[in-house]
């Protein structure tokens, strides 16, 4: 029995370093590393004020802006011109401002895309598509509004706002334009929440 | 139970046993194709070494080059000659028993031959062709995803350009994505051209990764010179179609003009912003001895609108040297000033010196070594070490009393960043008081002694005041060893900006920004071989980028190459390169 122990634990050991040479093996036969190129919270937050308009502005802040660890973009500590501590929107520039230290200054450009990341994008999401106000904006902005009529076209100008990809959004519009049941809120909601728009 | 889980395992070991079979059989073709020499040396390690080195039992003839154990052609200095025949004062081996003179012979006869120095190759990255699989990009998406990167505004249109008719007589989004740099040049400040501008120079601070200076106390110091100085270095570079040599090879310290529509009346730092505005009054000197109050100008906040040469400074009459025990100094000196280029800025030797304030550089134990290291990080994509096992043996200084100096593998780092520290070997890190809101300087000293041509001092009490000579010893991405003296600052300035890799990590770094693709770089000479065909395109790709920015040396003709080229073309670029590596 102690010798069948002994053996099990010499095949045990054996297979963990060979697991490891494997693995540092397949490091060695490759050069690089990829990483989906994503949008920055600076990028975030101007897509969601220039498409939604200033309504939920301090929700987009608080779940967007505010997470540099999410987003990545960096900050310009010296585009800020403070008038008051830490992040206020009386300061000039305040979207520029580092969020917890200046130390950000060197942030990473762009994070990869994560389930925390994905949840703060779908609350500001649900809250656009919630709001009339919002809504209107976005549609106005593409000569739409709530009662236009959910024809291929319009489908694809607001398919358009989230996606540039050819490919993408021909399967958008097939898909989108055969739900029985569709609406405008539905539709922002739905193509808000899909991550793909977030990756360049 | 048990059991079965011993049956897992005897199946398991059975499944190794094979594995382990296929690599002998491997290593058997790769020994049958080496020199006699080096199969008789072989099986001296294998029936001594192995019940140790296991792995010593698969080193080919490049693999025992680059471990550092030996020097070709000088078995007396060698570490492993020395431990099999028990001389010198490292272990001993084997450990048990020892070899015959015979086998020592052997080992001797190896390690002495001429052949073994010539088995090392320099890399010929343009040779292949290879290609990625078509599944490009329309222009106007490739507009629509350039122009995101380039100005932060997801579906930008170009009816935010007042004069758009040039721009939209392009048809390629490179042409288009180029136009929108030009109209962002300095001196147009509309709000897009401005965007622009930051969004890049945001990916220029992050270029860097060093950004706190000796402790989080010193808050006054991000006020009094900028903390982004290097990148400004690479801003100005983009924007003013400077050569690209010039981000380090340049006299010139920057500084950003800015616009704001308020006098900077708070400081930058968070921490109790407003208490030290209404009641901090700054001091030089000690706070518990002779002092002075001091009150320092600050950097202009805002919008960066132009960026330019630095021509006044800040005086101070007083400084002191460190916290506790400290001494005053009344020499006037600039609080402010750098020495030229993203390199000799302020504030980014102070984020990557290393040393503690009032440290003055011995050349042993105390030198600016993590400078030296972060340049190549930053500037060359190149962790250390940046040189082979053999190539540190070389300069291992056997009779040193510095610890790290005697060994080998301590010496494959510190053989490079010893010597290159020496370029800036007359700072000093200062502090404007010993207060808790004290700021940090660098005070250059003056060479005023006789240059040294000995890289590896132990303690050498004046290297501080000799002149900045030293060594740059590198192994490029190609595996050519660089080995070259400079005799100042300048000098290793013009010598880093000639070397390839200095463009080439430019080039990973632009690639990366604009795609997501990372390319690391290292010495691939060994390695190149046993790549995919997915690195090795993405490797040739990334080479030729960085060869062509060292001959026109613009970042906006490499952003265009970028542009233009598979990679970002490309739709799903991780599947084409995944299809391709299979």
């Amino acid at each position: 029995m102690r010798k069948r122990i002994v053996f099990t634990l010499m095949c045990f050991f054996a297979s963990a370093q060979i697991f490891c040479e494997t693995w540092e093996n397949e490091q060695i036969k490759k050069s690089y590393s990829v990483r989906e190129r994503t949008l920055d919270r600076n990028m975030m937050y101007k897509f969601f004020i220039e498409n939604f308009g200033n309504e939920n502005e301090d929700l987009v802040i608080e779940n967007i802006l505010n997470k540099p660890s999410l987003f990545g973009g960096g900050c310009l500590p010296y585009d800020v011109e403070f008038k008051e501590a830490r992040f206020s929107k009386n300061n000039n520039n305040w979207q520029d401002g580092c969020i917890y230290s200046v130390y950000e200054i060197g942030d990473e450009s762009f994070k990869k895309m994560s389930v925390l990341r994905k949840a703060h994008v779908d609350k500001v999401c649900n809250a656009y598509a919630n709001s009339p106000k919002a809504l209107n904006h976005f549609l106005k902005k593409q000569k739409l509004n709530l009662m236009s009529d959910k024809s291929v076209e319009n489908i694809k100008k607001v398919i358009e706002v989230f996606y540039s990809n050819e490919e993408m959004k021909k399967n958008l519009t097939n898909v989108t334009s055969k739900m029985g049941d569709l609406t405008w809120e539905k539709l922002v909601v739905y193509l808000c929440k899909s991550p793909g728009w977030q990756i360049l | 139970m048990i059991k079965k889980v011993l049956y897992l395992f005897i199946f398991l070991s059975v499944g190794i046993f094979l594995y382990i079979k296929q690599q002998q059989n491997k290593f058997q073709i790769v020994l049958e194709n080496s020199s006699k020499s080096f199969q008789k040396f072989h099986e001296v390690i294998k029936n001594n070494c192995n019940v140790c080195h296991l792995n010593y039992t698969y080193y080919n003839e490049n693999d025992w080059l680059k471990s550092g154990l030996f020097i070709p052609g000088n078995p007396e200095l060698s570490e492993l000659f020395l431990r099999i025949t028990k001389k010198g004062d490292k272990r001993k081996m084997p450990l048990i028993g020892s070899l015959t003179e015979n086998e020592i012979e052997i080992v001797k006869k190896y390690i002495s031959s001429e052949k073994i120095s010539s088995v090392e190759k320099i890399l010929d990255l343009k040779t292949d062709e290879i290609k990625l699989i078509k599944n490009e990009m329309s222009e106007n998406e490739k507009f629509s995803k350039c122009s995101t990167l380039f100005t932060g505004f997801k579906n930008f249109k170009t009816d935010q350009i007042e004069n758009r008719q040039k721009i939209e007589s392009f048809s390629k989004a490179s042409d288009k994505c180029l136009e929108l740099l030009n109209l962002a040049k300095f001196g147009n400040n509309t709000k897009l051209a401005m965007e622009i501008r930051n969004q890049w120079h945001r990916f220029h601070t992050s270029w860097f990764s060093k950004y706190g200076y000796f402790k989080n106390g010193n808050t006054s110091t991000y006020d009094l010179y900028p903390m982004d100085e290097a990148a400004l270095h690479l801003t100005k570079t983009l924007f003013d179609n400077i050569p690209y040599e010039k981000v380090i090879n340049s006299n010139q310290q920057l500084e950003a003009k800015r616009i704001s529509k308020d006098d900077n009346k708070v400081q930058l730092f968070y921490e109790s912003r407003e208490e030290l505005v209404e009641y901090y009054k700054y001091i030089l000197g000690d706070m518990y001895g002779v002092q002075k109050d001091w009150s320092p100008k600050w950097l202009n906040r805002g919008r960066m609108i132009d960026i330019v040469q630095k021509d006044k400074f800040q005086y101070v009459d007083m400084h002191v040297n460190r916290e506790r025990n400290l001494t005053i100094f009344k020499d006037k000196f600039p609080i402010d000033k750098s020495i030229g280029g993203a390199i000799g800025a302020q504030s980014y030797i102070l984020a990557n010196l290393g040393r503690d304030p009032g440290e003055k550089s011995n050349g042993g134990l105390v030198i600016p070594r993590r400078w030296a290291k972060n340049v190549l990080k930053d500037f060359f994509c190149r962790d250390i070490p940046v040189v082979n096992g053999v190539d540190a043996v070389k300069v291992v200084q056997n009779k040193s009393e510095i610890i790290f100096r005697r060994n080998n593998h301590c010496m494959q780092c510190h053989v490079t960043i010893d010597p290159l520290a020496g370029a800036i070997r007359n700072v000093q890190s200062v502090m404007s008081s010993n207060d808790e809101y004290l700021s940090i300087h660098l005070k250059y000293h003056e060479a005023t002694k006789k240059v040294s041509h000995d890289f590896y001092p132990d303690r050498d009490s004046d290297y501080y005041l000799r002149p900045n000579n030293g060594n740059f010893y590198y192994r490029d991405i190609k595996g050519k060893l660089h080995n070259e003296n400079f005799n100042s600052f300048n000098e290793l300035k013009l010598l880093l900006s000639k070397q390839d890799d200095y463009y080439i990590c430019a080039a990973s770094k632009y690639l990366y920004y604009l795609t997501g693709i990372k390319v690391q770089l290292r010495d691939y000479s060994d390695s190149y071989d046993y790549l995919g065909k997915d690195s090795k395109f993405l490797l040739q790709y990334v080479n030729q980028l960085g060869l062509n920015l060292k001959e026109h040396q613009s970042i906006k003709q490499l952003l265009k190459e970028i542009i233009d080229g598979p990679v970002f073309s490309s739709r799903d670029i991780k599947n084409s390169l995944d299809l391709l590596g299979k």
